[in-house]
């Protein structure tokens, strides 16, 4: 109804245009972008394929929360980090290959409910504030992740590898290299098609969590979270307890970013301890909203549409901005500006409609009751 | 009850799965030693060169009197070594093999090549 309403425009031409603006604007961006990087059309395919795996268990984790009403989950950097302690667990234990990737999953979970739960109880108290709650959210609970991993590793948590440690005895070291776990999801099973190479495993995993996603939201929990995300009062008067639904939504997507991170840093093949974690949330919430996905509604051809724009984006800005200005750093810069720029316009974009929303639906309520009042006086 | 019940039984599951996990990808670090010996008073002596495949990785060419580290995960490995003969034939000698979750193994070629027992020992971490 409220997408409806948003573009009101009778042109379906100049509508669309108005509901994907977001995502042709990137569109005519490569087509001009493209061509002066001078990449071939094999290599940007390839790397598209990589980046695919990589990424969309991240930005798929972002849908429930969306769906529940919570906006973009800055917080997914929570379940990263659980991932993250997950993956060094798995180091010091020396597991290795896909046991290790599923170990390193089976101990960030647990890490992660306890992160969601906690995430889902401020977010809660701070109801319609949520995302920068969670941004803020994250900024603290990276605070206690680097004391348990600076301070707390090695000496109250044990860990006995040497490689993992610094050199003082606790502490993990700011590097640590995943070369027993790289890339074996991604070389669970591949298909060449010429110089392309599919990671066809990795792509029924991400399948299976697109038709998990697609099942969840037909599910009780899955229709609560849906009635709580288009109105709390509403909801609640229906019996659902808003609360513990979006609680739940919480967890379930912090979870999802926990083994978004792992699945992530396997195809990387290296942690950065510190800050591997950092950019997580920034850069799936900009993908999810390259893709034409809004604070209000998300959806899984979004994740995939704006995974490829935005690395595509990611991928020929440097190339393109030496070619065009003879600096690759002006990309670089560009690739900065693009993540953090189209989520403030997202944002701004979001606020506009709503403003716009809120100012239709006063003005039929203005109609109705000069209406009303004349019929009384005609009557 | 039902409930608490249920909660436990997946909580079980899921350790058993860590463990299991963590007993089929736990890695081992396997010696592979192509050195003179004496076992129980018999001395094995390093003659020639051998080709080691361990669970089918890539091949180790162990020299005569060198030693040579490779890891493999898991608790069950088996061990192909190829020995180059002075003749300019070659000889092929498979055995299998298991390890406990922090066991570190050590491979004697030319015991293993003799066909007597003794050419694995194993040190528990």
């Amino acid at each position: 109804m409220k997408e409806q309403s948003l573009t009101r425009a009778k042109n379906p031409l100049v509508r669309f245009a108005i509901s994907n603006a977001v995502p042709i604007l990137f569109v005519v961006l490569l087509i001009f972008a493209i061509p002066l990087s001078g990449f071939s059309s094999d290599y940007l395919i390839n790397e598209i394929i990589t980046r695919l795996g990589r990424n969309s268990f991240l930005v798929i984790s972002l849908l429930i929360p969306v769906m529940a009403g919570m906006g973009l989950n800055f917080g997914i950097v929570l379940g990263a980090m659980a991932g993250q302690m997950g993956l060094i667990f798995m180091l010091d234990w020396e597991v290795v290959g896909i046991p290790g990737v599923l170990l390193a999953m089976l101990i960030g979970t647990p890490i992660a409910i306890l992160l969601g739960l906690l995430a889902g109880t401020i977010l809660n108290r701070a109801k319609g504030r949520e995302m920068v709650t969670s941004i803020i959210l994250g900024f603290f609970i990276n605070g206690v992740y680097q004391l348990t991993i600076l301070y707390g590793m090695g000496s109250l948590i044990p860990i006995t590898s040497n490689k993992l440690l610094l050199p003082r005895g606790y502490g993990v070291r700011n590097a640590l290299d995943l070369l027993t776990i790289r890339k074996v999801m991604d070389n669970m099973w591949v298909m060449k098609i010429g110089n392309i190479s599919i990671p066809l495993g990795l792509f029924a995993i991400i399948a299976a969590l697109c038709v998990f996603v697609v099942w969840f939201t037909r599910t009780k929990l899955g229709q609560d979270m849906r009635a709580v995300g288009q109105d709390m009062q509403v909801a609640a008067t229906a019996g659902i307890n808003v609360d513990r639904t979006r609680t739940l939504s919480i967890i379930i997507s912090t979870v999802l970013a926990c083994f978004g991170q792992i699945i992530f840093l396997q195809n990387i093949g290296t942690i950065n301890t510190y800050n591997s974690h950092d950019q997580v949330g920034t850069f799936a919430i900009a993908a999810l909203l390259i893709g034409g996905a809004s604070v209000a509604k998300a959806t899984i051809p979004n994740v995939f549409i704006g995974i490829i724009l935005f690395h595509l984006t990611f991928i020929v800005a440097p190339r393109a901005g030496k070619e065009l200005l003879g600096q690759a750093q002006i990309g670089e810069f560009f690739r900065v500006f693009v993540s953090y720029g189209i989520i403030a316009i997202s944002l701004a974009l979001y606020a506009w409609r709503r403003r716009v929303e809120k100012e239709t639906e006063r003005r039929r309520a203005k109609a109705a009751i000069k209406a009303a009042m004349e019929d009384k006086v005609g009557g | 009850m039902k409930r608490n019940i249920i909660r436990v039984a997946l909580i079980i599951v899921l350790i058993a799965l860590g463990v299991g996990l963590y007993v089929l990808g736990r890695n081992h670090k396997i010696f592979i030693d192509n050195k003179d010996i004496v076992l129980a008073n018999v001395q094995y002596r390093s003659e020639n060169t051998f080709s080691v495949f361990i669970d089918g990785n890539e091949a180790v060419e162990v020299g005569k009197g060198k030693r040579k580290v490779v890891y493999s995960p898991g608790p069950w490995h088996t061990i192909i070594a190829i020995e180059k003969l002075p003749d300019g034939t070659t000889r092929e000698i498979i055995r299998k093999f298991s390890l406990a979750s922090r066991d570190t193994a050590i491979i004697n070629l030319p015991v293993l090549a003799s066909g007597n027992d003794g050419w694995l020992s194993i040190e528990g971490e």
